[in-house]
């Protein structure tokens, strides 16, 4: 059984897992259950976190494959008490209904914020191309990830009626 | 689940191999991973990773471009050779592939052996006239034209492993094309058309087309490419090609699409393809 060590919002853990299993049942097994099972195949981006800064599925990433990776998950970028400004966005633009998909959508958007910190529409929606909601149609998320990338600029806020 | 007893990390390519040898079939390669992740080979106990081996990004083979093996899809993706060398068509497959977060896993070396009907770096490879380098038991260069004669399940053995597919360097003026249809952009493609001419003056000197998704392997699709080749083509020749393109094929059928419908789509999308690289 191997051995790994992963470092989870910044606190670092060492545990044993089976060898073929996933990230998303070793996250949650640790109780890191703000990661979403959905799908289980890769389709559906609930379970999307950041491993070492790059957006993944980590319902299909073999744990041991990880080892030693620095993973961040939706509580990492900021929680109910201090949510970071993307999760604010997605709160004021009404881009949050289920929220089953919110983990995921959020990492995204920070995966993508890092990368292209003013994306247009069309960069919004490549980089969100893997993460499926059922409840909002999209359209109040990516209203989300502009308004975020304008308070992450310092740019005035859009205000919303 | 739970076949899988051992994970092995080896590190260097050399035990790598041995271990595949030493476990005759009972161990296989883990790359992205993100097909293991769901099924496995019948058989395995063993995984052998080899996503740390820096078997990773791009280098220059003389008068070929070696992709590694372990370079995810996003990583193509990005490279600036990739935008360079033919046109971009490199880049355009590798943006096509699957999803964001799905692009940072799949590796090239797996999306070339694993190769499903839906597998869109298969059908460009083939096009450009790749190889693929082989390291195991005996160590071989492939063209993909001979890789995808046949399933490479049948023709890789189990100490194999694919370190690189190797491009050759354009030489002379080129120009290319490459579309990936489907419904969505996260979707399984329902054909994938690359064409590609390689001119002197206004005259293609040769022409590849290659078709994926079509059929359970990618194929080129030399009807079409002998009414280009040699020519200085005009729209009834692009146009003859794609019809007999689509008249050479015997495209599958699923419950998307019917073999008709897939014909048709095969009949338009070689008649853009070729219309754009050949002018
Ligand atoms: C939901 C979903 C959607 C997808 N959509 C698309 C799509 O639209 N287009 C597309 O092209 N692909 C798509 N894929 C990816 C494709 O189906 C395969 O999963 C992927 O190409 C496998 O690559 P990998 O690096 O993850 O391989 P792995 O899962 O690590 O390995 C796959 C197989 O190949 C073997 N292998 C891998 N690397 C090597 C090597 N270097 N040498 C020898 N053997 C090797 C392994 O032993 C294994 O048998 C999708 C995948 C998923 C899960
Ligand atoms: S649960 Fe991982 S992609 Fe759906
Ligand atoms: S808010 Fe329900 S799935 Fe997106």
């Amino acid at each position: 059984m191997p051995n790994i060590t992963l470092t989870v919002n910044g606190e670092k853990m060492t545990c044993t897992v089976a060898p073929d299993e996933k990230l998303l049942d070793t996250l949650r097994r640790l109780g890191r259950t703000d990661v979403k099972k959905g799908c289980g195949e890769g389709t559906c981006g609930s379970c999307s976190v950041l491993i070492d800064g790059r957006l993944m599925t980590s319902c299909i990433v073999f744990s041991a494959r990880v080892d030693g990776a620095e993973i961040m998950t939706a509580a990492g970028l900021g929680t109910a008490n201090a949510p970071h400004p993307i999760q604010t966005s997605f709160v004021k633009a009404g881009a949050v209904q289920c929220g089953f998909c919110t983990p995921g959508m959020v990492l995204a958007t920070k995966a993508l914020l890092d990368a292209v910190p003013k994306p247009d529409v069309s960069q919004i929606k490549m980089a969100l191309d893997g993460n499926m909601c059922r409840c909002t149609g999209y359209v109040k998320i990516i209203e989300a990830v502009q308004d975020s990338a304008r308070v992450l600029a310092g740019e005035n806020e859009v205000p919303h009626e | 689940m739970g076949r899988i007893q051992f994970y092995e990390r080896p590190r260097t390519l050399d035990e790598a191999v041995r271990i595949l040898a030493e476990k005759k079939g009972k161990a296989c390669v883990l790359a992205g991973g993100t097909s293991l992740a769901l099924r496995q080979p019948p058989g395995v106990d063993t995984f052998v990773d080899i996503s740390r081996l820096g078997l990773v990004g791009m280098e220059d083979r003389g008068d070929s471009i070696a992709i590694k093996a372990c370079t995810t899809v996003a990583e193509l993706a990005s490279l600036p050779q990739s935008y360079q060398l033919y046109g971009g068509v490199l880049a355009r497959a590798a943006m096509a592939v699957a999803s964001t977060p799905l692009r940072n896993q799949i590796t090239v070396g797996g999306n070339l052996v694993q190769v499903m009907p839906w597998s869109d770096l298969p059908g460009v490879m083939l096009a450009l006239n790749g190889q693929i380098v082989i390291q195991g038991t005996t160590s071989r260069i492939v063209p993909l034209k001979d890789f995808y004669a046949t399933h490479p399940r049948n023709s890789l053995s189990a100490g194999d492993l694919v370190t690189e597919v190797r491009i050759p360097k354009p030489i002379g003026r080129v120009q290319s094309s490459f579309v990936k249809v489907g419904k969505t952009v996260f979707d399984y493609a329902a054909l994938t058309v690359t064409a590609v001419a390689w001119l002197s003056g206004n005259q293609v000197r040769e022409c590849s087309v290659a078709l994926g998704a079509v059929r359970p392997l990618p194929m080129r699709v030399p009807q079409a490419e002998e009414e280009i080749a040699g020519r200085i083509p005009t729209r009834d020749d692009v146009i003859r090609a794609a019809a007999r393109a689509a008249g050479a094929v015997e495209p599958s059928q699923d419950y998307r699409y019917s073999k008709d419908y897939r014909r048709q789509l095969i009949k338009v999308w070689v008649k853009r393809c070729l219309h754009e690289a050949c002018s």
